[in-house]
């Protein structure tokens, strides 16, 4: 395309006996608006056309794991969470333990990286539309909550950046412990992204360089029942560093105040609630998993009180407790600060199988 | 901050503004000057005291050759700023380079020297700069103009944020003028530079950097592509690299225009060219007549013709590849253009004089320069001489060994843009934007704005002649 002759003169040749003008406000802004409106129509329009013309993106993990359920006979509970649960049940280890304990089932590993409420619905919405009658349990962890500006590129974020989605996101970031100030920060953030979804950048693209939008790429590695059993090992050399690092945080939180802890729980668990809420009116019966994490370690108490406290019924177990579970922030069942490695999530699936067990014989779970 | 990125619309929505509704034309001066040493430190700060330094000596240097008493001093003057400019352009671009050819050069020899290379960060636009301020103490040395008794044009002239990074390279003798007067902005033709910046937009955005994803696969690798895609990938750089640089061009003279500043001409139908001789009277017009005008004419020119001109043309031209960056590949591209100037003169002397038969044809000249000067793409874009030369086989022979393919349909994307090319020229260039209604263009351009957006793609694409 070429418009060279255009380049030159750049201003008007005739016509310059009167003086110099005042700045036209009015007309700029008004301009300004019909510049506007056209463009986010015309955006919209386009959105909606790639939507219902191009496939559904390919979005890394949370794809992978959507259709590797989509290959399941039938599954009974299914682990939703973020990355911490991806590495931290192993599904065979889990089903092998029930079955010895007498309570046969079949499990599947449904935590996804930097999961959130939104996409977590969505999740629980597919399993139920796959398996409309069957009774699944379904096991909740703490979702993310990054809105982080720079994530507006990525194709996971930009298909859950619709209309439809906008009252969900905005409550969750309303939701969160953060103060005001960081909130509001958060919220346009997320708005940042959002509006960077409705310009619609490069769905016209797609349709005439198909080959040049980037993909995520799918490595060929082991699997069983949603969970990749070939999880990294921290170095033997920095296993000592390792564990005194996690102690020094372990005892910083233990400083922590308690009107942090109580706001941290109060918010993750109305975070919580809804997911739950949501579960339940699609069929599922909800319980809570809380991994061992560091990152989740101050808050994790808190929000099992206000679970209890608000929704008795729902069963919550706690594994985020250096205390009670000291072999968990042990270097030798950890990949890094927060996920377990192949031995921590054999072993958390036996003990989880063993907490889970008695509960369903019971008719709690 | 790109001239594609919503910050800088948003950076030049605010300078606009302000700029328009200051009536003072030193206030107006001074924001330009902080808006542009503004828009460079967002590229890299470090380097903003280099260019103030650079203008700084350049405008001290430019008074001493102003009021020097003999020609002797001029010229010591004026060598003095070349000594430094050019200094400075060897330090950060060719030192290394050099270096490293040297130390070569030696082992070709069998004798083992130590390598010394520095860390230089190239400071980005350097080559551009440079060359404007050479041709203001040129100018001055040559009294086209008179020394500047205000650094503030001076400044603002090296630094003006809307060619500052790529260019157009401004002669001094044409905007320094435009400096003194006031602009208004009556005299802006808005509607026009809106359309001319929508245009540079979408060749660089959307057809640049969709296609560059393509070439960066083929020319990364080539060996492992079919002939077919290798010869799609070296005609889809030679697409890319003329909507990134004219397309950065547009935007940059729109720029200006709508401040109220003329910039020249970067661009006219490069690929339409006859003949070699023509194609550089349409490419990167401004560092064309400015090689021409500061080397190839001191050098003598070609009104002798015979081998003088043709030497004259050859050392222009290779340094005019060496000044697009530190490499061999840029030297054999600079010679591949100065061998087709030699050989366009030769043939027009001895054959299309005396046998006016032997005229070719229009459409086959043009295939004919276009041809040649895609190979020479090849030697520009590849990531060394021998990938150059793998590529320029495969794409002459149309034999390869690899059984890659391009993941796009390639007549489509050349048909879609070849019907771009012609809507484009056929009727948004020559449409009259001033008879159309305020509300009207806005809509128009609204919905235009928003179909440019949704062929970006996502990802940073900086442009190609950033790192020149």
């Amino acid at each position: 395309m070429s418009l060279e002759p255009l380049a030159i003169p750049m201003t008007h040749l005739a016509g310059q006996a009167h003086g110099p003008i005042r700045f036209p406000w009015r007309g700029v802004i008004r301009h300004g608006v019909l510049f506007g409106l056209a463009f986010w129509l015309t955006a919209a329009a386009i959105n909606q056309l790639a939507r219902h013309a191009l496939l559904v993106p390919e979005m890394g993990l949370y794809s992978r794991k959507l259709w590797l359920i989509k290959q399941e006979p039938a599954v009974d509970i299914v682990f939703l969470g973020t990355s911490r649960f991806n590495s931290a049940i192993h599904p065979e280890q889990f089903d092998a333990r029930m079955a010895e304990l007498g309570c046969p089932v079949r499990s599947f590993n449904m935590g996804i990286d930097d999961l959130n409420p939104v996409e977590a619905r969505v999740v629980l919405r597919q399993i139920r539309q796959q398996w409309p009658d069957r009774p699944i349990r379904v096991v909740l962890g703490q979702m993310v909550s990054r809105y982080k500006w720079y994530r507006r590129v990525w194709d996971r974020v930009r298909y859950f950046n619709t209309w439809s989605h906008l009252p969900e996101f905005v409550e969750d970031i309303w939701l969160l412990p953060n103060f005001m100030s960081d909130r509001l920060m958060i919220l346009l953030e997320f708005f940042g992204g959002f509006l960077y979804e409705q310009a619609s950048p490069g769905y016209l693209a797609k349709f005439l360089f198909p080959g040049s939008a980037p993909t995520t790429p799918s490595n060929p590695v082991r699997e069983i029942r949603g969970y990749f059993p070939d999880m990294p090992e921290i170095d033997l050399k920095e296993r000592i560093d390792f564990e005194e690092r996690i102690r020094q945080s372990v005892a910083e939180i233990d400083r922590w105040p308690e009107e942090k802890r109580l706001r941290n729980g109060v918010a993750h668990g109305a975070r919580m609630r809804l997911l739950i809420e949501e579960a339940r009116a699609l069929g599922f019966s909800p319980g809570v998993l809380l991994t061992p994490s560091v990152l989740i370690y101050g808050m994790a108490a808190p929000t099992q009180s206000v679970l209890a406290r608000d929704m008795p019924e729902i069963p919550v177990w706690n594994h985020a407790d250096p205390k009670r579970h000291t072999e968990f922030f042990q270097a030798e069942h950890l990949q890094d600060w927060s996920h377990l490695n192949r031995k921590g999530a054999t072993r958390l699936a036996r003990i989880l199988a063993e907490d889970i067990c008695p509960v369903t014989r019971q008719g709690g779970f | 901050m790109l001239f594609t990125e919503f910050q800088f619309l948003l950076f030049f929505a605010v300078v606009w503004v302000v700029h328009w509704n200051l009536t003072a034309n030193t206030g107006r001066k001074l924001l330009l000057l902080a808006a542009s040493y503004l828009f460079y430190g967002a590229w890299d700060y470090r380097f903003l005291g280099l260019i103030i330094l650079s203008s700084a000596w350049d405008f001290f240097l430019a008074r001493r050759i102003g009021v020097a008493d003999s020609d002797r001093a001029r010229r010591s003057w004026l060598i003095a700023s070349l000594v430094s400019n050019l200094g400075l352009l060897f330090l950060f671009k060719y030192f290394n380079f050099f270096a490293q050819s040297l130390t070569d050069l030696f082992a070709l020899f069998g004798m083992g020297v130590s390598r010394t290379t520095l860390e230089i960060v190239l400071p980005v636009g350097i080559s551009f700069y440079t060359f404007q301020t050479l041709s203001y103490t040129i100018d001055v040395y040559k009294k086209k103009i008179e020394p500047l008794n205000d650094f503030l044009d001076l400044a603002l002239y090296v630094a003006f944020f809307p060619q500052l990074v790529a260019g157009p390279i401004v002669r001094a003798v044409a905007f320094l003028p435009q400096l003194r007067t006031p602009r208004r902005l009556e005299d802006v033709a808005i509607k026009t530079c809106l359309v001319l910046f929508w245009i540079g937009f979408v060749k660089k955005a959307c057809i640049s950097d969709n296609l560059a994803p393509l070439v960066d696969a083929v020319f990364a690798a080539p060996a492992e592509f079919s002939a077919s895609a290798i010869v799609l990938g070296a005609l889809f750089y030679a697409i890319q690299i003329y909507c990134d640089f004219s397309g950065y061009s547009d935007m940059a003279v729109a720029s200006a225009g709508l401040l109220g500043y003329t910039l020249p001409v970067n661009f006219n139908h490069p690929y339409w060219a006859r003949n070699p001789t023509d194609f550089w009277r349409r490419w990167h017009i401004s560092l064309s007549t400015w090689l021409r005008d500061y080397l190839y004419i001191p050098l003598g020119g070609g009104h002798q013709g015979g081998w003088p001109r043709n030497r004259n043309l050859m050392v222009t031209m290779l340094l005019g590849g060496l000044w697009h960056g530190a490499s061999w590949t840029f030297v054999a591209w600079g010679f591949m253009h100065g061998l087709a100037l030699v050989i366009h003169k030769i043939w027009q002397e001895r054959v299309s004089r005396f046998a006016t038969w032997l005229v070719i044809p229009a459409p086959l000249a043009i295939l004919m320069t276009f041809y040649w000067v895609t190979l020479a793409w090849i030697f520009f874009r590849a990531t060394s001489l021998s990938s150059a030369l793998d590529i320029t086989r495969a794409f002459m022979l149309w034999q390869a060994s690899g059984i890659r393919e391009l993941d796009v349909h390639g007549p489509t994307v050349l048909l879609v843009l070849l019907l771009m090319h012609g809507v484009a020229t056929r009727f948004v260039g020559r449409m009259a934007w001033d008879r159309v209604s305020n509300g009207l263009f806005a809509l128009g351009l609204g919905i235009m704005a928003a179909i440019a957006v949704g062929f970006v793609p996502t990802g940073y694409h900086p442009f190609i002649y950033f790192q020149f």
